[in-house]
């Protein structure tokens, strides 16, 4: 442990009665700022003493490169920029051995009497910040609190601060990773992984460097390159030099140990299923957990006279197969840690018995992290329980006493996390190893695996008292196994029956420890028949759908078959469970639903390939991830545009945000409305306000093109134009078939005038994907040489490309022209070049009906006969080449004019641009910020896309209604082509304005018929223009209160209303608390739990009603700050108040519980954490019954006197 | 009736431009009202709102927000205001 031996005995007494002098009277001040210099140097100094002789904290500061907040080792702390401030970070746990305390701005601080030493833990959830003074000195201008780190603390500390810097995406981010990492059981056993690479993967995931399938290649990455240490560390010798291997003194082992490491409060059970399930906690209950596990500590010391500890902190217990094939606890030890292990140490090694496990067996390790407050020290815990059982031991399972495991939870946990009987089936006793009589040395595939890991042992390969032993015997045995796979590709014979049928059963049994490189070999696979090869495809479709894909990893991990267990497992309801289950039976993977018998469902595919199917399309999938993320780095504004909005409409966000791509890529809002016209005229989004984004395969295929075809120079030139997806359908051009094809979009009409020369003839229908057109220049080709289908398509596409040039020209001039219009001085000469334009590009479309009678004339006489395939060709050809030379470089020029205008308008002074933008953008932000706080953003963006269209619909109405010119506004929607949502906006906004006295937007039966005067209030303050747009103009000072008046009445009339209904909703799972709901009757005890004022009497007054909404609402930030519901709460406070101290030493005490009613007074919100303050309030409640408030120190000594 | 482009003193905006305006308040607005509706709403009659959606029937939507959901209409309208008067700081 970090702080071993850190208090030199010589120093021990005289300086920590120093200190705890010189801390005492820092205490008496109100804060600490209110030292002055010369006090605030004298209590550095004593921390500078005590922290010198030890030597450890001020290394440390420097190693981090960051400025050290004073007195030294106080803080870690960073200059903002050169600010002369300080940003000070402190950890959520931190711990001190000192005396007191600081200050009471922290949620701080516990002092804890061991072993004569008064040791302080301290949770501090805010960052202080320091000032520098022009005397140089820091100035404490927040408050903090005093306390030291070692080297090994700060980096827990430069982790830990992090996550007090998270905004509530990185939260989301960070639970990803978790979640994702979990899936690594390997990894998260693996110290260097866990203390090194982890932290490093999870910022860069965190900062979105790296994406959820990269962070999964890179895991697999990690764990494919430790299978390869064996190879790296020591190559196979060849098969001459190879020795044989020695006689295993104890059985090979036919698998491999599971450490599932649930400690640290990463899982709960949750039990609100039909089925309970491991639910992982968020970072926030996880950090409550973290100070729990030090709380915890501080209760534990039951003993405190004789300083000895009487903390279990490992049960070991033995789980085994029971004969129904779930897991049955069959006993359960105790260890006692001494404080010097459990303070210093792991546990002596001895003290863990040597566990002689068969594979069917399961040792629980449950508490560890209570234990092990450090990951490194839970790490080397995990690693000595892995290295001390036989290797021939089944799994080990690490539980965490915080999730309450009981005995039917730790089987409940291993039974979800271990397959059944059928999959995992008892191991079969071994013959002794006997040396395969091949008459040679033999080669890793003639032995069986515990011979090849003796070998290795003998060879030092493998040394069992490395420290990495356990990670070394997962990579020899990963490589055992992929060199049998490929041997049993190459030639199947030379393995021994033996070795192909332990490789067999291993593979069967535990297939995901196998890489991908596991031959197929029918001498290896399993007896479950292959899918069938036409359903694939369907399948791989059915895939694509994620739940699906859910549904079906399930179905093969865990062989859930069951609906209800499948709909808890999914997070989902039994209707979709049932959905999914029959699309699975559908695809011939389940067996159908036998609605009399109502067995349990079989899984009829082989699971293997199943595994590699969706291991195949998520491989695709990860594809187009890395291409949206390659896409993301393009030069081409275009490509990054495309691959930006691609990415967040992955997100849950299907509209093109114009503030998005203004902040993401530093654009002008020109630039940005070309890229939209780009998009549009691409046919990628909807030219509507919220610009859709209509194809999102487009999208992906569109980069994925340019990601395995990057264009030439000239494609990109093109590229930078604006597409059309019109298509120009020439007259009578026979394609191979002599049909003539193609068709068009109908949605695109805006040059599809008959009166605009321009206009080509368009046809309704399916657009004709755009081919790329041949280069013409290369001449005529000959028969041979020319494709057949070649020829309508180039025609096609050339004449396609014209009419597609021109039009986007002509766009361009047009919004020249509409730019020029906004210009402060307009410039008419750049008028006349635009005119100028139109003509040029006229010249060039002109030319296309006489290429079109050219083309359609040589397609008649292939028509009649008159040429043959070959002449026709070769005469297109030649027309193609004709029209080239002569349109191209017309094209070229207009594009130079049209390129030079364009320059030439933006050099002049523009109109200011619409400035309702950044708001907008700001408020769609705030709106994300609040549904990323949300209990879980990601169902809630779930269910918002489904219920989107109609909310979107409201809102639209709202706004129109509001809009002022709304009608004028709904014209514009029809006028655009956006008829149908014009007309549902128009009937909202008739239904909500029909009348000259504006009416609520829509209508509101219900609120309307609320009592009380405030609805009123709130109704006319919303109905009444007047209130918010007077007649007159009203001053900024007038709008800001006509506005702020209405919020106000709108907080009000919320709570009235949450008041006033019979049954009210559910409260707000976030912090966006529309609705505060009132506490139960009963529920908080005013008189218990409301703090006494300053001179320490009790308020007798009645509360008033608006002191009890304050005090409610006050009450859920507060259930919200420990993640607990209000109807948590109100359970929790029906604890009566004796049974809950009866817990308090309960190791096995629900901590929420212990939160909640530590926060069950409303006014210690910011001591939610603080024992002290939590005794504080319990004392006056009667178990005591003190009347003054008492310290920690008085409350332990309130304890030993009652014996406890 | 709060007319929102004169409190944000954008009377003269084209029609186009005024209605760009309202889609980009709209998603913001409908999304607040959502969150709000969500938080209200229970698990079953989420499910129940998610079934109706998917159904597309506008009438049974509205009735059913009408019920669960009494107070979203002044939701609503406070959100446009505390929107608008977002957009309007930053004018």
């Amino acid at each position: 442990m970090a702080n071993k031996d850190r208090i030199p005995t010589s120093l021990e007494n005289q300086e920590n009665a120093e200190i705890a002098a010189t801390l005492e009277s820092i205490n008496e001040f109100d804060s600490f700022s209110s030292l002055s210099p010369e006090e605030r140097k004298a209590a550095a100094g004593k921390y500078q003493r005590f922290t010198q002789a030890e030597g450890s904290a001020s290394g440390a500061f420097s190693q981090k490169g960051k400025y050290v907040g004073m007195p030294d080792g106080m803080f870690y702390a960073e200059e903002v920029g050169e600010s002369g401030e300080f940003k000070v970070f402190v950890p959520p746990i931190i711990k001190a051995e000192q005396n007191t305390v600081v200050d009471d701005t922290f949620d701080i601080i516990r002092r804890e009497k061991t072993q004569g030493l008064a040791r302080l833990h301290a949770q501090v959830i805010k960052p202080a910040t320091f000032k520098r003074l022009p005397s140089g000195e820091l100035e404490l201008y927040q408050r903090g609190v005093i306390v030291r780190f070692t080297p090994e603390e700060w980096e827990l500390i430069a982790q830990k601060s992090e996550g007090l810097q998270m905004t509530a995406e990185m939260v989301g981010r960070l639970e990803e990773f978790d979640k994702t990492l979990n899936s690594f059981p390997s990894l998260s056993s693996e110290s260097y992984f866990y203390n090194r690479t982890r932290p490093e993967l999870m910022e860069k995931f965190i900062a979105r460097e790296i994406t959820h399938d990269g962070l999964i290649d890179e895991l697999n990455r990690i764990k494919t390159n430790a299978n390869k240490k064996p190879d790296r560390k020591s190559p196979t010798p060849p098969p001459e030099n190879r020795p044989m291997p020695p006689k295993p003194e104890t059985p090979p082992t036919q698998r491999e140990k599971i450490i599932i490491d649930l400690s640290g409060g990463s899982y709960s059970i949750d039990e609100s299923g039909p089925e309970p399930t491991l639910k992982p906690k968020s970072i926030f209950q996880r950090g409550n957990l973290y100070g729990a596990t030090r709380y915890f500590r501080f209760l534990q010391p039951d003993d405190s006279k004789t300083g000895q500890f009487k903390i279990t902190v490992i049960h070991p217990a033995k789980v085994k197969k029971g004969e129904g094939g779930d897991w049955e606890l069959v006993e359960k030890g105790e260890l006692d840690i001494s404080p010097a292990e459990r303070e210093n140490e792991a546990p002596s090694l001895e003290k863990i018995p040597k566990w002689s496990l068969d594979a069917t067996e399961i040792l629980v390790i449950e508490g560890i992290s209570r234990y092990a407050t450090d990951l490194s020290m839970r790490e080397k815990i995990a690693s000595i329980i892995s290295e001390h059982t036989p290797s021939d031991a089944a799994d080990i399972l690490i539980g965490d006493n915080y999730c309450r495991p009981g005995r039917d939870d730790i089987v409940r946990v291993i039974n979800e996390f271990k397959p059944k009987t059928s999959e995992n089936p008892p191991a079969q006793p071994e013959a002794e190893p006997v040396k395969p009589e091949t008459g040679h040395d033999p080669e890793i595939w003639e032995m069986t695996q515990g011979q090849y890991l003796d070998w290795c042992r003998t060879e030092g390969i493998l040394d069992v008292n490395s420290p990495k032993y356990a990670e070394e015997l997962e990579a020899a045995i990963a490589h055992y196994k992929s060199s049998i796979a490929a041997q049993l590709e190459e030639n199947p014979n030379s393995v021994p029956e033996n070795v192909r049928e332990e490789y067999a059963r291993a593979t069967e049994k535990q297939p995901q420890q196998l890489d991908a490189s596991i031959s197929q070999n029918p001498s290896s696979s399993v007896e479950k028949p292959e899918p069938p090869t036409e359903t694939n495809t369907s399948l791989e479709n059915e895939l694509n759908d994620l739940q699906f894909q859910r549904a079906l990893q399930e179905v093969i991990e865990k062989q859930i078959t069951n609906e209800k267990r499948l709909a808890s497992v999914l997070k989902t309801n039994a209707t979709k469970a049932i959905e999914l289950l029959d699309r699975l039976e559908k695809q011939g993977i389940i067996s159908p639903y036998d609605k009399k018998s109502k067995p349990p469902r079989e899984i009829l595919w082989n699971r293997k390939q199943l595994r590699e199917i969706i291991a195949r399309t998520r491989g695709s999938r990860r594809a187009k991830e890395s291409t949206i993320q390659e896409a993301l780095e393009s030069e081409d504004l275009y490509v990054r545009c495309i691959a930006l909005l691609l990415a967040e409409s992955r997100k849950g966000k299907p509209f093109s945000q114009r503030g998005l791509l203004m902040e993401k890529f530093e654009l002008d809002r020109k630039k940005t409305d070309e890229i939209f016209t780009r998009l549009v005229a691409d046919g990628l989004i909807k030219k509507d306000g919220l610009r859709t984004i209509l194809n999102h395969q487009a999208m992906a295929d569109y980069l994925k093109t340019l990601s395995e075809n990057p264009p030439t120079q000239k494609e990109e030139v093109d590229q930078e134009e604006p597409k059309s997806e019109r298509v120009f359908i020439p007259e009578k051009i026979p394609n191979a078939d002599n049909k003539i094809g193609g068709k068009v979009n109908p949605q695109l009409e805006l040059y599809n005038n008959p009166e605009d020369p321009l206009s080509p003839r368009w046809e309704t229908g399916t657009p004709v994907p755009q081919q790329v057109p041949p280069p013409v220049s290369e001449g005529i080709k000959t028969e041979e040489t020319l494709p057949e289908t070649l020829p309508a398509e180039t025609i096609k596409t050339y004449t396609e490309k014209i009419y597609s040039t021109a039009n986007n020209l002509l766009i361009r001039k047009n919004k020249a022209e509409t730019r020029l219009a906004q210009l402060t001085s307009p410039d008419p000469e750049i008028q006349k070049s635009l005119d100028a334009l139109v003509k040029l590009t006229l010249q060039a479309t002109d030319k296309v009906p006489g290429i079109r009678e050219a083309l359609n004339t040589a397609g008649e006489r292939f028509d009649e006969g008159g040429i043959n395939h070959g002449e026709y060709l070769i005469e297109a050809q030649k027309i193609l080449d004709q029209a080239h030379q002569e349109i191209n470089p017309i094209l070229e020029r207009a594009e130079q004019e049209i390129s030079a205008i364009e320059d030439q308008i933006n050099s002049l002074p523009q109109l200011e641009e619409n400035p309702a933008e950044a708001g907008i953008a700001t408020a769609d932000k705030a709106t994300e910020a609040e549904i990323d706080k949300s209990e879980n953003p990601t169902a809630i963006r779930r269910w918002m896309s489904k219920a989107r269209k109609h909310f979107l619909r409201i809102a639209l109405a709202l706004l129109i209604g509001a809009g002022g010119g709304g009608y004028a506004v709904y014209k514009t929607l029809e006028n655009r082509g956006e008829k149908e949502k014009a007309a549902e906006v128009l009937k909202k906004s008739e239904e909500t304005a029909p009348t000259q006295k504006p009416t609520p937007p829509f209508e509101d039966t219900v609120s309307q018929k609320k009592e009380g005067v405030d609805q009123e209030r709130v109704q006319d303050s919303i109905k009444n223009p007047d209130d918010f747009i007077p007649a007159k103009e009203p001053t900024k000072e007038e709008r800001d209160k006509t506005i702020d008046q209405a919020l106000v009445a709108r907080e009000e009339a919320i709570r009235a209303q949450a008041h006033s209904q019979v049954e009210p909703p559910p409260p707000p799972a976030s912090n966006v608390s529309y609705e505060i709901p009132p506490p139960p009757p009963g529920e908080i005890n005013e008189t218990e739990t409301s703090p006494p004022p300053p001179d320490g009497k009790r308020e007798t007054e009645p509360k008033t009603e608006s002191a009890a909404t304050e005090r409610t609402v006050k009450l859920n930030q507060i259930l919200k700050q420990v993640g607990m519901k209000p109807e948590e709460y109100g359970s929790i406070k029906d604890t009566p108040l004796k049974q809950f101290l009866k817990n308090y030493g309960d190791p096995l005490y629900n901590m929420n519980a212990v939160t909640a009613y530590i926060t069950g007074d409303p006014y210690v919100v910011s001591h939610r954490n603080s024992l002290s303050v939590a005794i504080l309030k319990m004392a006056p409640t009667g178990i005591t019954g003190m009347e003054k408030e008492m310290t920690i120190d008085e409350w332990f000594r309130y304890r030993e006197s009652i014996g406890k | 009736m709060l007319d929102i482009f004169k409190t944000l003193k954008l009377e003269n905006l084209s029609d186009e431009e005024k209605a760009e305006i309202i889609a980009q308040i709209a998603e913001p607005l409908s999304k607040r009202i959502m969150l709000y509706a969500y938080e209200h709403l229970s698990e079953t009659d989420r499910a129940e709102l998610e079934t109706l959606a998917d159904q597309a029937d506008e009438s049974k939507i509205s009735a059913f927000i009408k019920s669960k959901l009494p107070g979203l209409d002044q939701i609503a309208s406070i959100e446009a205001l505390k929107i608008i008067e977002e957009v309007r700081k930053k004018i």
